[in-house]
């Protein structure tokens, strides 16, 4: 490890915080509902973290790595009647092996062309999911999911569906920062910074962006996966590119860099459209002037701005590692 | 008997369009020896490092590194081979901390897979443990471990540049390109380089310098390259180079 990885004891308390909360607020019907679709909204920004946040390469693929997970898992649940835990395993599989297809040819591209083909990419996916009809329901999609379950025992309650969203996101979120902390998220911040360089230091610059790519498709299926089972519903609306942009943004808001900034966006967009109840029309345009605002004025978002005031209440102390918390 | 050479270029050219940035050169660096390249502003010093790095494609040419032919080899393949380098304009990752810089210099050492990291494997502790102090090693090599937690992004520039040199060597090379490293160094700086170069040619590792700075390359170099107009135009001892009437036509544009 080349660097702290945050207190120890914030962690812990975090952690028990999650855990906690059902046992506090499970009478909150509508809290608890946030709570699943923020565990599964961060853990699809965690897979765009490592590719974007930190190897910079912007992909608005997300949303169509987590329709793919989605529909796999649908899909073998009601026409083979494959256990829906099978189903979430078959979800990371597919997604990942489709996003490693891919990296060959797309992640060639930078910038704005990188993200012109992802987008496409997500395009193609969704207008395919709506003409196969027979196969998908077209826009119509597919009810009736079942719920996962492990012998007798179903994920029935939204408490229980919550132990098993935020158990994945919080997996995913110690191998996403166990990566970020290793050589390899070194590595990855390095082509960031200058590709050239990275490359001549020996990082392989192609196969890192692949490894990112696919890593970060196989959290978005299997958060996809888990997002339809819990609906118990799916149609092609939830996968459109608006969502890869909606997960972009919540990074960019939340702090590209860092995973706990990822959670504050993921909070952020989850609550903002309930806080403004009756202006639900005008949420879009909140979150679009936040948007714009923290990346004005936040260049690191809320984790970085977070980090900072910390660093000052310490008594002045400079952050020396730049965008380190995870 | 002279020593055998690490690197050997053969009939290396690269052409971008009508313009030839480098036209048939040939050429060995001995093992061990400080080997400068130098020549006027557009020469293809630059052109030629980059071809050897792999940072391009030469349009015809072989390049062999300890044997092995390095040609069409891409740059993070040579780095692995041990073939480490500096840049003129320094490419460092302006995001990270001075030591995080140069730990990413040793890459090509780590044996541990991304499985490892994604699981923090007790085999990828002890390995980045043992990675972190050899990037410690040669961030003192260079002087500048007070500096190692500083964001590299604010060392001055002299620094920024002694850093890339310790970024090269984390990777323990067996030989080591360097583009112009002493160009805007302060003379104190250069100095520091100057006895920096033999302390690493002490540790077994090849230099291949490209540099402007004729002081620093007549009191360090063993062997010396002239490029000219992508030609090679001369080469020898300093004192050969020195005496060399076409060099100094070149450098000079007239002799008395």
């Amino acid at each position: 490890m080349t660097h702290d990885a945050g207190p120890i004891w914030l962690k812990l308390a975090a952690v028990a915080a999650i855990a906690a909360l059902p046992l506090v607020f499970g009478g909150n019907a509508l809290l608890l509902h946030l709570a699943i679709m923020v565990g599964i909204y961060y853990t699809v920004c965690i897979g765009l973290s490592l590719i974007f946040g930190i190897g910079g390469q912007l992909s608005l693929a997300q949303a169509a790595f987590y329709g793919i997970g989605a529909y796999t898992s649908a899909l073998l649940a009601t026409k083979l009647n494959v256990p829906v835990f099978l189903g979430f395993v078959a979800a990371a599989l597919v997604s990942g092996i489709v996003a490693w297809i891919l990296a060959a040819p797309i992640l060639r591209l930078r910038t704005v062309y990188l993200a012109m083909a992802t987008l496409a990419f997500g395009e193609i996916l969704v207008t395919l999911i709506r003409e196969n009809r027979q196969l998908t329901g077209g826009s119509t999609g597919i009810v009736n999911l079942p719920r996962p379950a492990i012998g007798s025992f179903v994920f029935e309650t939204p408490s229980q569906y919550y132990y098993l969203v935020w158990i994945v996101a919080l997996a995913a979120a110690w191998i996403a920062g166990n990566i970020i902390r290793s050589r390899f998220g070194l590595g990855l911040r390095a082509l960031a910074d200058a590709e050239i360089g990275a490359a001549s230091c020996g990082v392989d610059v192609a196969r890192y962006k692949t490894w990112m790519f696919t890593l970060g498709a196989i959290f978005a299926g299997v958060a996809g996966a888990l997002f339809v089972h819990y609906l118990s519903f799916i149609s092609p609306d939830s996968f459109s590119v608006s969502f890869s942009i909606l997960i972009v943004m919540i990074l960019a808001v939340g702090g590209r860099d860092s995973l706990v900034g990822a959670l504050f966006g993921a909070i952020a967009v989850t609550v903002l459209p309930i806080l403004l109840a009756g202006y639900e029309k005008y949420s879009e345009l909140v979150f679009g002037v936040l948007f714009l605002a923290t990346v004005m004025f936040l260049p690191r978002g809320l984790a970085g701005a977070g980090e900072a005031l910390l660093a000052r209440m310490k008594g002045g102390r400079r952050v020396t590692h730049e965008g380190r918390d995870a | 008997m002279p020593d055998p050479a690490i690197l050997s270029v053969t009939g290396l050219s690269r052409r971008y369009g009508g313009v030839i940035a480098v036209n048939d050169i040939s050429f060995a660096v001995r093992k061990g020896s400080i080997t400068a390249l130098i020549g006027p502003n557009g020469a293809g010093k630059t052109t030629a490092l980059n071809a050897i790095a792999g940072l391009i494609l030469p349009t015809t040419g072989e390049i062999r590194f300890e044997d092995r032919d390095i040609t069409r080899q891409r740059a993070d393949q040579i780095c692995r081979l041990g073939l480490g380098r500096t840049f003129q304009t320094p490419q460092i990752f302006r995001s990270m901390s001075l030591r995080d810089n140069v730990f990413v210099g040793a890459t090509p050492l780590g044996r541990t897979t991304l499985i490892d990291a994604a699981f923090a494997s007790p085999r990828l502790r002890r390995e980045e443990k043992e990675l972190l102090a050899q990037s410690d090693e040669c961030l003192r090599l260079v002087g500048l471990s007070a500096q190692g937690d500083q964001p590299i992004a604010g060392l001055s520039f002299g620094q920024i540049r002694l850093a890339e040199v310790a970024r090269a060597l984390a990777s323990r090379p067996k030989l080591i390109l360097m583009d112009e490293p002493a160009s805007g160094l302060s003379r104190a700086e250069a100095q520091t380089l100057r006895s920096l170069l033999f302390h690493i040619k002490a540790l077994g590792v090849t230099i291949l310098l490209v540099e402007h700075n004729m002081p620093l390359v007549m009191s360090t170099a063993d062997h010396v390259l002239v490029l000219d107009k992508g030609r090679m135009l001369a080469t020898g001892t300093p004192d050969d180079i020195k005496a060399d009437v076409r060099v100094r036509k070149a450098y000079l544009g007239t002799v008395e």
